[in-house]
C-alpha cells in the first residue's frame, strides 16, 4: 500500500476518524491492527518476521532492565549476553533476506574455477518491505536499554506498535525508542495546529512524490537507459535523478510525518534542505538524517568516534560510511557510493583547517558568493556520488562518467526543460517557506492566509492534473 | 459576540474554498491556453468540434479541442486545397465516430494511417479526406454529400457503417435536421468538471471504476425496462430497421455515383467473439456500456444488428457491383479492436482499405 494510492487514502481516513473516537488504550490497539494490516497488505507471510523481531527485542528489553535491577557480579554479562541475542535477530535477519546472496553469488563465482558448483547456494529470497528501517529501530531499543539511556516498557502491545507504526514503517524515519515510546505510552490530544501542521506536510510530501519525483523519473529513466548519452544529457539526468531521489525520500518523510501528526505523534525531520549544504559534513546532517544520527551514534561512537587521533577517525568514518553504503542495498554501486561519501568526509576533515583560513574580510557579498560557490561545488559533489547510486553497472558508470570527461555530443537546452517544469516549482516552493520562515510556511494558519490560499490551489493543480501515475517509492527497497 | 466570531471563521472558510476553486479554474484555463492554444474565455469542450447550419451537422471547419482539429474545410486533419491537386486521387473517407478517431492516437485514426500506407505505396498519388462526425447517421451524410462534399471532386468515396445508429429509439431519417442564420452561441464551461473526472478516473482504481460504471449500466437499464412496455425492447435485429439501413445506403450509393465518384463499402467489425461463452469479464461490461446507448436493443439484437448489416453490406455490394471490404473478418474479434479501434485495430482497417483502393483502376 503507498502512501500515494487509492488504497491508503481509504485506509487512513478510516483509521483516522476510529483513531479520534477511541479511548487511548483502544487506538493503540487500533493502531497496532492497522499498522499490521498495511504490512500485511503487500505480503502478510512477513508479518511473521516483524512479529519475531518484536516478541525477541521485548524479552531482551526486559532482561537486560531486570540485569540492571538486579546487579551484583553477573550483570555486565547478562546485559551483553542479550543484547547479543538481539543483535544477532536483528542483524541475521538483515542478513539473511538482504545479503545472502550478495555474498553467495561471488562465493559461488570465485569456487566455479575449482569445478565446485556453489550456485545450490543460490536461494530466491523475496526482501521483506522496510526490514532495514524497522531492524535498526528495534536493534536502536536494545542498545539504548544496554547503555541505560532508556528504560523497557512492560506493554507489550505498545511495545509492538512502536515497532510496527505504520507512517514510518516501510520507509522512516528510523525513531528512537526514546523520543517515540512516551509518545504511544501517553495520551494524544487533538490540536488543530497540529492536524492542519499534518494535513500540510501530507500536501507536500505528495506534491514532492507524484509532481516532482514521478515526473522527473521518466526522463532519468531516458537517460540511464540511453546506450551512449552525451555530456549534456549525463549532466540533466543526473541533476534530475538529484531531485527525484530527494522529492521521493524527502516526500515519503514528509508524508509519514504528516500522518503522525494527525493522530497527535511528531516523528523527527529527516531532510532539511540537502542541496543548500556547503560541505559532506552539512550534507549529512541534512539528508536523511534519521539514519545518519544513527548510524553516528551507534556505529561511528560505538567504533571509538573521533577520540583515538585522527587515523582511527578517518577509519571509523570510513567503515561507517561503508557500512552505510551497504545498508541501501545489496550491491556493489552502493558500497561505491557509501565509500565514495567516506571519503568525502575524510577530505573534508583533511582540508577544513585550510578552508577556514581563508580569509574574505567583512565583506557580506564576498561570504554569500562564496558560501553559493561552495553550495554548487558540493551539490556536484554529491551528484557524481548519485551516477555510483543510480547506475546499473560498473561499466555504465565509466561510459557516462567518460563521456562527461571527453565531453562528448552537443549540448541540447531541451534537456532541461524537465528540469525547469518539475524541479523548479519545488526550488521556488521551498525556497519561499524558508524566506518567510514558519510563518510563510504554506502549513501555517497566521498570516497571508488567502496568499497561502492561491498557492495551495496552484500546487493542487499541478499535483493533481499533472502528477505522474502512483509508483513506488525509491526507499522502499531499501 | 461568539455567534459574531463563528460567523466570522465560517465566512473566511467559505471565502477560502471559494478562492480555491476559482484558482483551479484559471489555472485549468491557463494550462488549456498553453497546452491546446485554447481560448482563456468562452466554451471549450468537444461541442465545438461539431455544428449544424446550412449544410446540416457536420464538423465546424477550422474547429480544434485537444488533439482533435478539424481543417478549414471541416476534415479532421491536415489543411487542403478545395480544388483537386492534379494527378491526384482523393479519396473520400465518410464514417461515424470510428472513422472520425475518436479514440486512436493523433494520426492513429484508419484513415490518417489509409494516407500513410498510400504514400508509402504510390508517394504524393493519394490524398485521403476524412469527413467523419461522431455520432453522424447514413442519412446525414447523404444530405451533406449533395451540399458540400462533392465539390471536392472526390475519385473514391469509403463508407465505414455504424449500424447501431439503426437501433436508437428514433430511426434516422431521410430529412436533415439544418439551421439557417448565425451560429449557435456555446455557453461557458467549467474546465475543472472535465479534468476532475478524468484524473478521478485514472486514480480510482479498476475495479472501483468497474463496478461503478456496472451500477450506473444497470440503473440505466433498469430505468428504460421500467418505462416501457414489455415487447418494448428488441431481442433480434428488427427487420424494418435493417430494410431502413438498406434503403439508406442504396441512396448513399446512387448520390456518390452520381458525382463521379467510385464507392467503395466495408463491413463493421465488433470486439465480440461469436460465442458467448467466450467472453470476458470485460466484454460483457463493454456490451452494457454500448447498450446505454440504445436501450431497445438488447445485447443479442446488436449483435444481430451487425451480422444483418454486413449481410446487407455484402449483398449490396454484389447487387450494385460495388467493391466491399470485409472489416469484420479481418478484424479479429479481439478486445482491442472494438468498435472505437485501437491504434492497432484502426491499423488492421486501414491495411485492408488500402489494399483494396490500390487494386481499383
Amino acid at each position: 500500500m503507498w502512501f500515494n494510492s487509492f488504497d491508503f487514502a481509504v485506509f487512513f481516513c478510516i483509521v483516522l476518524a476510529l483513531y479520534w473516537v477511541l479511548s487511548h488504550r483502544w487506538q493503540n490497539l487500533m493502531l497496532l491492527a492497522a499498522s499490521y494490516f498495511f504490512y500485511g497488505y503487500w505480503d502478510w507471510r512477513f508479518l511473521s518476521l516483524i512479529f519475531f523481531s518484536t516478541v525477541v527485542d521485548y524479552i531482551a528489553g526486559l532482561r537486560m532492565q531486570r540485569a540492571i535491577e538486579e546487579g551484583g557480579p553477573q550483570e555486565a554479562r547478562r546485559k551483553r549476553f542479550w543484547l547479543v541475542v538481539s543483535m544477532v535477530k536483528s542483524l541475521g535477519l538483515l542478513g539473511f533476506f538482504k545479503y545472502y546472496n550478495f555474498f553467495t553469488g561471488p562465493l559461488s563465482d570465485a569456487l566455479a574455477p575449482f569445478g565446485i558448483d556453489a550456485s545450490l547456494l543460490h536461494l530466491d529470497i523475496v526482501l521483506p518491505v522496510g526490514i532495514s528501517f524497522y531492524t535498526f529501530q528495534t536493534m536502536s531499543y536494545t542498545i539504548d536499554i544496554y547503555r541505560g539511556v532508556m528504560k523497557p516498557t512492560r506493554r507489550f502491545f505498545d511495545f509492538a506498535l512502536f515497532v510496527s507504526f505504520f507512517p514510518q514503517l516501510v520507509a522512516g524515519p528510523i525513531e528512537r525508542a526514546s523520543a517515540l515510546l512516551p509518545q504511544i505510552l501517553g495520551k494524544r490530544r487533538f490540536r488543530r495546529a497540529q492536524f492542519c501542521d499534518g494535513l500540510h506536510l501530507m500536501f507536500w510530501g505528495l506534491f514532492e512524490k507524484v509532481f516532482v519525483a514521478d515526473n522527473l523519473a521518466r526522463f532519468v529513466n531516458q537517460v540511464f537507459d540511453s546506450p551512449d548519452p552525451s555530456a549534456f544529457a549525463v549532466l540533466c539526468g543526473v541533476w534530475a535523478f538529484a531531485f527525484q531521489i530527494y522529492c521521493d525520500f524527502a516526500g515519503y518523510s514528509h508524508i509519514a510525518r504528516g500522518c503522525a501528526k494527525c493522530m497527535g505523534f511528531e516523528l523527527r525531520l529527516n531532510f532539511n534542505m540537502p542541496y543548500i549544504a556547503a560541505n559532506p559534513r552539512e550534507f549529512w546532517a541534512r539528508w536523511h538524517i534519521s539514519l545518519s544520527t544513527w548510524l553516528r551514534d551507534y556505529l561511528y561512537i560505538s567504533l571509538g568516534g573521533n577520540r583515538k587521533g585522527k587515523v582511527k577517525t578517518y577509519r571509523n568514518l570510513a567503515l561507517t560510511m561503508f557500512l552505510g553504503g551497504l545498508w541501501h542495498g545489496a550491491a556493489w554501486n552502493f558500497v561505491l557510493w557509501g565509500v565514495y561519501h567516506g571519503a568525502l568526509l575524510i577530505i573534508h576533515r583533511l582540508f577544513e583547517p585550510v578552508l577556514k583560513c581563508i580569509n574574505l574580510g567583512r565583506s557580506r557579498v564576498l561570504a554569500a558568493v562564496w558560501r553559493v560557490a561552495r553550495i554548487i561545488i558540493m551539490f556536484h559533489l554529491v551528484c557524481l556520488g548519485w551516477v555510483f547510486f543510480r547506475a546499473r553497472s560498473m561499466d555504465q558508470i565509466y561510459l557516462m562518467l567518460g563521456n562527461v570527461l571527453k565531453l562528448r555530443g552537443a549540448v541540447d537546452l531541451s534537456l532541461l526543460q524537465p528540469l525547469a517544469l518539475y524541479a523548479l516549482p519545488l526550488v521556488l516552493a521551498e525556497t519561499m517557506q524558508r524566506l518567510f520562515g514558519r510563518d510563510g510556511a504554506l502549513g501555517t494558519w497566521g498570516s497571508f492566509v488567502w496568499l497561502k490560499c492561491i498557492g495551495y490551489a496552484l500546487l493542487a493543480y499541478l499535483l493533481v492534473y499533472y502528477g505522474a501515475s502512483a509508483s513506488s517509492f525509491i526507499y522502499f527497497q531499501f | 459576540m461568539k455567534i459574531r466570531g463563528i460567523m466570522r471563521v465560517v465566512a473566511r472558510g467559505i471565502g477560502l474554498i471559494i478562492l480555491f476553486v476559482v484558482m483551479l479554474e484559471l489555472c485549468a484555463r491557463i494550462d488549456d491556453s498553453l497546452t491546446w492554444g485554447a481560448p482563456f474565455w468562452g466554451h471549450y469542450s468537444y461541442a465545438l468540434l461539431s455544428t449544424t447550419d446550412v449544410l446540416g451537422p457536420h464538423s465546424r471547419f477550422g474547429a480544434s479541442f485537444e488533439n482533435w482539429c478539424i481543417n478549414s474545410y471541416g476534415f479532421r486533419g491536415p489543411e487542403i486545397t478545395m480544388e483537386k491537386p492534379a494527378g491526384v486521387v482523393r479519396v473520400l473517407v465518410i464514417g461515424a465516430s470510428e472513422t472520425f478517431g475518436l479514440y486512436e492516437s493523433p494520426g492513429k485514426g484508419f484513415p490518417a494511417q489509409m494516407q500513410h500506407m498510400l504514400d508509402v505505396a504510390r508517394p504524393g498519388r493519394y490524398q485521403v479526406l476524412n469527413a467523419a462526425l461522431v455520432g453522424m447517421t447514413l442519412p446525414r451524410f447523404i444530405h451533406y454529400f449533395h451540399v458540400w462534399l462533392w465539390r471536392f471532386d472526390p475519385d473514391i468515396v469509403v463508407y465505414y457503417p455504424t449500424p447501431a445508429s439503426y437501433l436508437h429509439r428514433e430511426a434516422p431519417e431521410r430529412k436533415t435536421v439544418t439551421r439557417t442564420g448565425p451560429p449557435k452561441k456555446l455557453p461557458e464551461t467549467i474546465r475543472l468538471v472535465r479534468k476532475t473526472k478524468t484524473v478521478l478516473q485514472r486514480f480510482i482504481p479498476a475495479s472501483i471504476m468497474k463496478w461503478l460504471r456496472q451500477r450506473r449500466i444497470a440503473w440505466v437499464l433498469a430505468g428504460h425496462e421500467r418505462r416501457y412496455k414489455s415487447g418494448w425492447m428488441w431481442q433480434h435485429a428488427p427487420a424494418e430497421r435493417v430494410g431502413l439501413f438498406k434503403e439508406h445506403l442504396t441512396a448513399l450509393i446512387k448520390e456518390v455515383r452520381a458525382s463521379g465518384a467510385r464507392f467503395v463499402l466495408a463491413t463493421h467489425a465488433n470486439r465480440f467473439p461469436a460465442d458467448r461463452k467466450a467472453w470476458s469479464e470485460t466484454d460483457e461490461m463493454m456490451m452494457a456500456g454500448w447498450r446505454r446507448f440504445v436501450p431497445r436493443a438488447t445485447g443479442k439484437c446488436l449483435l444481430d444488428m451487425e451480422h444483418e448489416t454486413n449481410r446487407v453490406v455484402v449483398e449490396l455490394g454484389e447487387r450494385l457491383g460495388v467493391p466491399v471490404v470485409d472489416v469484420a473478418t479481418a478484424v479479429p474479434s479481439k478486445p482491442e479492436n472494438f468498435a472505437h479501434f485501437t491504434d492497432r485495430g484502426a491499423e488492421i482497417v486501414a491495411k485492408a482499405l488500402t489494399t483494396e483502393i490500390l487494386m481499383l483502376r
